[in-house]
């Protein structure tokens, strides 16, 4: 039985719309022009035991409704979702008790006082017995190196130290279903390294089932073997990083280096010329096309290498979320 | 059993996490009770003037009237409960974070506003002692009550006042702006709940309307029994107002709270 199970969860938000300036105003007081946004559009994810899952998509797609969703805190249009087989948005303390929320966008901690202090406050709250919860936070913040801050004012912090507090604050009680939704947003380099080795550890020992979203490609490649794409609301992509680009793409990179210079007119023919300088070149080709065309170029041009490639990642993902008229997505098969 | 037993643990853990925070605003506080103390001064200074060569005032001797308004001010220290907070959480969206905990938000808010009224009471002790002294050739111990019967109306006052303020916050599922009904609230419920002057002295309608509604009961009946001014009947009958009214705004805020979550769209996270 998968620990997340989501079938057809739509939200529709109702905004209302008024023309700018007091006649607008005025005119807003008789009537409104009601504009309805489809903030998820029957998203449909099945997530198993241990999984680390991303959500990727551009700001406004649906991501962190979809998790808030899942979390219970909003309800859905229509559509039906199960969380570690509970309704999430009945709220019963069964459920919250065995999951967490993190939102670096949003400080759960409270902030005039120490850090400590809102951690033993949870410790009641989730009911965590005081052994128990000692070893906990010494672990965590031993690893997270933010043992010797626990006392200072939270508002006193550096955004870093203050988003690895959030983190020990959610897995204090041990959830089994974790979502982080952009938790290393605005972070330093290290920082964000060091939150990502502990999401990963927490995923591997514990076991935890994560969703995670985020707009650092880094977090993802280094954390998600599977990805999940939302766009405008709709679930577009559903599987491994590798069968993203297979699906989004149908190109190939040719890099090709050259015994003596070649002019750019000898290469045009053959594909798109992304990179050239005397001695080599970057060819962008149709993927069916790579073998012949890496033939033809061998046997025509000095070629002294060559290597196919796969566009970067970054790269694709950036095309789907400029949402480049030729990028439609494919059905997806199988499982 | 032990559920109830977890749930006062959590209540507890949250009150004094909450006191330490309001410390953490002392400074805050203390503005909000200096703009407190000065009406608490200015009003019997008024009424005393008003007096001219009479001895009383619509019942009310000089003594009795200071007595009204100082215990008035320790009243509304301990009672008087605030729909902000409430709206806030939900306008911001940091009620989100408060539904994924396993502790009732009504409770959490509960607890917060208990430890509030408790640390503002405190810090309310030197400006009263002041009072004391501005008023001090008024003070006689005359009979006022502090039975049983006294706490007990100001226990169910601070019930009502934190109901009529949860059912308030609520409005903020369903209002763009609910800056102005606030303050509604509190120039209207404040006059209403004797705040300004008790309610004998204000024409008899503006008495039954407090009457009929809830504020009658969240300020001035208590203080009318510290008073010694509530005969049996009144005393049963303020009593069994105060059970009706928060049973009432608790079954309408059971609707709100159900219908307001279904609205609500955690903007900001």
């Amino acid at each position: 039985m998968p620990v997340i199970l989501a079938e057809d969860l739509t939200r529709v938000f109702v905004s209302h719309q008024r023309k700018p300036g007091i006649a607008g105003a005025a005119i807003s007081l008789f009537s409104r022009q009601k504009k309805e946004v489809l903030a998820a559009d029957r998203v449909n994810v099945k997530v198993e035991a241990g999984e680390l899952v991303g959500f990727l998509g551009p700001n406004g797609a649906g991501k962190t409704t979809t998790l808030k969703m899942l979390s219970g805190i909003l309800f859905p249009t229509s559509g039906r979702a199960e969380v570690l087989g509970f309704t999430p948005w009945e709220r019963r303390n069964g459920f919250k008790r065995q999951f967490s929320l993190v939102m670096g966008q949003k400080n759960q901690l409270w902030w005039d006082l120490p850090a400590e202090e809102s951690f033993l406050l949870l410790k009641e709250l989730y009911e965590i017995p005081a052994p128990d919860y000692r070893q906990r936070v010494k672990t965590m913040t031993e690893l997270l190196e933010i043992d010797h801050l626990l006392g200072q004012q939270v508002r006193k912090l550096s955004l870093g130290e203050r988003m690895k507090c959030e983190l020990v604050a959610a897995l204090l009680h041990r959830p089994r279903v974790v979502f982080l939704d952009e938790p290393t947003i605005g972070l330093d380099v290290v920082s964000q390294k060091r939150i990502r080795e502990f999401i990963s550890m927490t995923n591997r020992q514990e076991g935890s089932t994560i969703i995670l979203t985020s707009h650092y490609m880094d977090d993802v490649r280094a954390l998600c073997d599977r990805v999940v794409i939302i766009d405008h609301g709709r679930v577009i992509f559903d599987d491994s990083l590798g069968r993203l680009v297979a699906q989004f793409t149908d190109t190939k990179q040719l890099r090709l280096t050259f015994h003596s210079p070649v002019a750019a007119g000898d290469l045009e023919p053959f594909g798109r010329v992304t990179e050239r300088e005397d001695l080599s070149a970057a060819l962008e080709i149709k993927r069916d096309e790579a073998p012949r065309v890496a033939a033809a170029l061998l046997a025509r041009l000095p070629v002294m290498d060559i290597e196919i490639t796969d566009p970067d990642i970054q790269d694709v993902i950036r095309d789907i979320f400029q949402r480049k008229p030729d990028l439609e997505p494919q059905p997806r098969e199988g499982p | 059993m032990a559920a109830r037993a977890s749930a006062l643990r959590k209540c507890r853990a949250v009150f004094s996490l909450h006191i330490q925070d309001s410390f953490a605003y002392r400074a805050q506080g203390i503005i909000w009770i200096i703009s407190d103390t000065v009406p608490t001064i200015t009003l019997p200074l008024m009424w005393l003037a008003a007096f001219g060569a009479r001895t009383t005032l619509n019942g009310f001797t000089k003594t009795e009237l200071v007595a009204y308004y100082l215990a008035m001010a320790v009243c509304t220290n301990l009672v008087n409960a605030h729909p902000w907070e409430i709206a806030h959480d939900i306008k911001e969206g940091r009620l989100s974070i408060y539904l994924t905990r396993p502790f009732s938000y009504y409770w959490f808010i509960f607890a917060s506003n208990l430890s509030w009224r408790l640390v503002r009471t405190v810090l309310f002790v030197p400006f009263f002692a002041l009072i004391l002294i501005i008023f001090r050739s008024y003070l006689v111990w005359a009979d006022y009550n502090i039975g049983a019967d006294f706490w007990l109306s100001l226990t169910l006052a601070h019930l009502l006042s934190y109901q009529i303020a949860w059912t308030l916050g609520l409005m903020a599922f369903y209002l763009i702006e609910v800056g102005g009904l606030y303050e509604f609230y509190y120039m209207i419920g404040g006059f209403l709940a004797g705040q300004m002057a008790p309610l004998q002295m204000l024409p008899a309608a503006v008495r039954e309307l407090s009457q009929a509604l809830p504020f009658a009961y969240v300020l001035w009946f208590p203080v009318q029994v510290f008073l010694g001014k509530a005969s049996r009947e009144a005393l049963v009958s303020g009593l069994w107002h105060q059970v009706f009214w928060i049973a009432a705004l608790a079954i309408g805020a059971h609707f709100l709270w159900r219908a307001g979550l279904k609205r609500y769209t955690a903007v900001g996270i």
